[in-house]
């Protein structure tokens, strides 16, 4: 089992620490409680965006990548709904290298208008590549701005359009960042081979001397319950049809988000799940099929999205998604199939915990949400 | 939890940071020691234990990719195929089984290889061994379930051609290699057409079945893990001999040319660049590999800070050395909006004709040097990435010495050694330059 501890220094910094003899690395993960939910529909694409310029360079470090994997690391970032989270793996023995660029950008960046015209272009290849370019790529903004009417869940985290990430100025970016980019609103998450004590010492003596700030309000519109059924039909040069479906969902600090978590697990984790049995291989109406929940804070979204066969109608993949969604509302899972996607549950969970990097994540979003650490795994209680 | 924090600067000591803390050196890297034991039938069994943690990983690793099979697409489908149905189960009862025990099992192919991989919790390590031999021995390749497979490639293939990347590096591939070779070509429609069940049993009896395996195992594992291993693969002839690895060259194309595959209504073009060099059991391989580094394998690297951290063109752009068993190549791919097409191209080459003609400076290399020592530190941390280098070097004809060889050269590479290189293989004229788009 491992184990981790928590403190928290006076500047509101959460800082916990996994100690792990077995590594010589040791990862350094930080995580600020914001993402795209803390947007201005006006602005989207914005905390997404400014991750980039995390990486300009900070008073001291004017080149955070060289600095980095100079002492032998490497690091990389992502954004979504609800967080931004860095992390940065290294030989341990450099942890304070580690320690002092993330110290640095976090009291210091160096906000100027060459990065910001820089990574405004990079984002917005960023985009193309990701979503304008692939087919079906653009999918998530329809869904998404369907769903959701007041809460900013209704855009992705790469932003509503090209145009919001084009017209980011150099004010919002020091506004965005004294907001949230500040003490209280983190999480350091320092795993490997660095004894708890030390990374505690250590924590204070990167972190210790920067200012806490207000906290940021949260100011987040709550979605209205959704009366009827929305639909929108999009026509595009596509080489098969695609269908997406979303259910409003609890949030994630709820039972019912596990019990979601493992029902998309019955729909379609594994090529024994009723989704693929039954609609890839025995009635052949769909090329490919999925289903999951996206994971959010607030609440989110359980989505199934498919692609149908060529020859196979819109109608008739639908109907026959709706049929599977009235099996499980009317007939109880059997244990067996229970079973199953609990173990599974269970060899994700230890699979991922190997992983260095995904400790670091894990133990930084388990305390960032307030979750006890193995409340996922509780879902394996769960009856029928 | 209090609205405010507030830090008292009487008791706080402020830190200094214009003062870098000091870089302790990776001044050697050390892989966990093999386990190796020969089976009952003659397969070779290497192996990596744990004691951390209640997960285990195995593959057999065939001689069975795509160099071995005489009509395209057929290795890809035996793949495909062999969890679809046993003289036992068929392929629902073999999903269902391996789900119940939260395991996995993949199988995959390469240009040289097919892999079979299973994952697991140890306290199944027996059962989901029992289900990996039946799919090794016994599948029966159903004609129902073949057709079906067929139908999801063809369309499938459908939704690649939709991307420009696709196109892209399918012309570099098919131009450095040749079209019929196995290193060339990608399945089109006609070759998934023509696939026929008895391709598959014939395929799977010759070069599966026929065909002792490397088999990498690590992780936490039952004491009598050798007896379970024995007693399942009792069905494998006793074999004659280990797998030979065949190092001659492929007598691939050693011109360069520029070529445009035309794609309407995109946003971005892809370009992807690259040339043969070598069989990767080659003196200069590895030099080559840090020559591609300070090119574009690292964040840090001259094309990124480049094209991306100075110019914006691009989300990402990268080099590499790329290695099959016979032969080994460069590889640069990148994607860029349309209006920085040409700017990008001119960039790429001027930074390749940099490397021609000057010296890397002292700075870069030690820069280079830690970030590759570091990257290798981490390569080889627990059991699981460790196996999995020794894999790569075993499968390559290659060993522990081939990794210190390496370690080594990184460590003490010249500016001069990496010039020549740069002279040597990286000749504008010799590179093959694809870009997939609208234009």
């Amino acid at each position: 089992m491992i184990e981790f501890e928590c403190q928290k220094l006076e500047n509101g910094l959460t800082v916990i620490s996994s100690y792990d003899p077995s590594t010589p690395m040791a990862i350094v993960d930080l995580l600020y409680k914001v993402g795209s939910r803390n947007e201005h529909q006006d602005k989207t694409g914005f905390a997404h965006l400014f991750e980039h310029l995390m990486f300009g360079g900070s008073k001291h470090a004017p080149r955070f990548d060289r600095e980095l994997e100079i002492a032998g690391g490497s690091n990389n970032a992502f954004t979504n709904n609800d967080l931004t989270n860095y992390y940065d793996i290294i030989p341990a023995q450099n942890i304070e290298t580690a320690l002092w660029l993330e110290s640095d950008r976090m009291a210091n960046l160096d906000i100027n208008e060459r990065s910001l015209d820089v990574q405004r272009s990079v984002v917005s290849e960023e985009f193309k590549e990701n979503y304008l370019n692939q087919p079906y790529g653009m999918a998530w903004h329809y869904l998404r701005t369907l769903a959701y009417k007041k809460h900013p869940y209704q855009w992705p985290t790469i932003g509503r359009n090209l145009k919001h990430i084009e017209e980011a100025t150099l004010e919002d970016v020091k506004n965005f960042y004294s907001r949230f980019y500040h003490p209280g609103n983190a999480i350091l998450s320092i795993c490997g081979n660095i004894e708890n004590e030390r990374a505690f010492s250590l924590a204070g003596k990167w972190f210790g001397d920067i200012s806490g700030s207000k906290l940021p309000e949260q100011d987040i519109p709550a979605e209205p319950p959704q009366r009827d059924i929305r639909r929108k039909v999009v026509e595009d040069n596509v080489p098969l049809d695609a269908l997406y479906m979303a259910f409003h969902m609890d949030g994630r600090n709820t039972t019912s988000y596990y019990i979601n978590n493992l029902l998309t697990d019955i729909l379609s984790n594994g090529s024994s799940s009723r989704l693929y049995t039954r609609l890839v291989k025995k009635k052949q109406l769909f090329n490919s099929i999925s289903a999951w929940v996206d994971g959010a804070l607030d609440p989110g979204l359980l989505i199934i999205s498919g692609r149908l066969n060529r020859g196979i109608s819109l109608e008739e993949g639908e109907d026959a998604i709706w049929h599977e969604l009235s099996l499980l509302q009317n007939e109880t899972v059997e244990q067996r199939e229970l079973d199953k996607v609990k173990n599974k549950v269970e060899f994700e969970i230890t699979s991922n915990l190997i992983s260095l990097m995904h400790r670091g994540f894990a133990f930084a979003i388990m305390r960032c949400w307030e979750m006890p650490l193995w409340l996922i795994m509780k879902s394996k209680n769960t009856g029928a | 939890m209090p609205q405010y924090f507030i830090t008292s600067k009487k008791n706080k000591r402020m830190i200094d940071r214009s003062v870098k803390p000091a870089i302790k050196k990776v001044s050697s890297i050390h892989l966990l020691p093999l386990e190796k034991a020969v089976l009952n039938h003659g397969s070779l069994l290497h192996f990596l234990p744990d004691t951390l943690y209640d997960i285990f990983q195995i593959e057999w690793v065939f001689p069975a990719g795509k160099w071995y099979e005489s009509k395209k697409g057929v290795a890809g489908f035996t793949a495909r195929m062999m969890r679809e149905g046993s003289t036992k189960h068929n392929a629902l009862q073999l999903a269902t089984m391996i789900d119940e025990l939260g395991a996995e099992i993949d199988i995959h192919i390469s240009s040289d290889f097919l892999t079979v991989k299973a994952m697991g919790i140890t306290r199944h390590f027996e059962s989901i061994l029992k289900i990996m031999a039946e799919i090794l021995l016994m599948p029966i390749f159903p004609e129902e379930e073949l057709a079906l497979k067929k139908k999801i490639a063809l369309q499938q293939l459908l939704v690649n051609r939709e991307k420009v990347e696709y196109l892209a590096s399918k012309q570099l591939m098919e131009t450095m290699y040749g079209k019929d070779h196995p290193y060339g070509h990608k399945p089109d429609e006609k070759d998934i057409k023509e696939i026929k069940r008895e391709d598959l049993l014939s395929y799977h009896q010759e070069k599966i079945i026929s065909s002792p395996a490397w088999i990498f195992l690590s992780g936490k594992v039952p004491k009598n893990f050798i007896k379970i291993l024995d007693s399942l693969l009792s069905g494998i002839n006793p074999e004659r001999n280990r797998p030979q690895i065949d190092l001659r060259e492929t007598g691939a194309s050693r011109n360069g040319g520029k070529f445009f595959v035309k794609k309407d209504e995109t946003q971005q073009d892809a370009i992807r660049m690259g040339r043969h060099l070598f069989a990767p059991s080659h003196p200069d391989s590895n030099r080559m590999k840090i020559l591609t580094t300070i090119l574009g394998g690292y964040f840090g690297s001259r094309l990124m800070s480049k094209i991306r951290e100075e110019k914006g063109y691009t989300y990402g752009i990268y080099s590499s050395i790329q290695s099959h068993v016979h032969a080994s190549f460069l590889y640069l791919a990148t994607e860029v909006g349309r209006k920085y097409l040409e700017p990008a191209l001119a960039d790429i080459y001027n930074e390749i004709e940099r490397l021609r003609s000057e010296p890397v400076r002292e700075e870069e290399l030690t820069l280079v040097r830690n970030y590759l020592m570091g990257t290798a530190l981490n390569a080889i941390d627990g059991p699981h990435k460790a196996l999995s280098l020794y894999k790569n070097l075993i499968l390559r004809g290659k060993g522990p010495a081939d990794f210190k060889n390496y370690i080594h050269t990184v460590q003490n590479i010249s500016a001069g050694e990496l010039l020549s290189m740069a002279e040597k293989y990286l000749d504008p004229s010799l590179l093959i330059e694809v870009v997939a788009g609208e234009k």
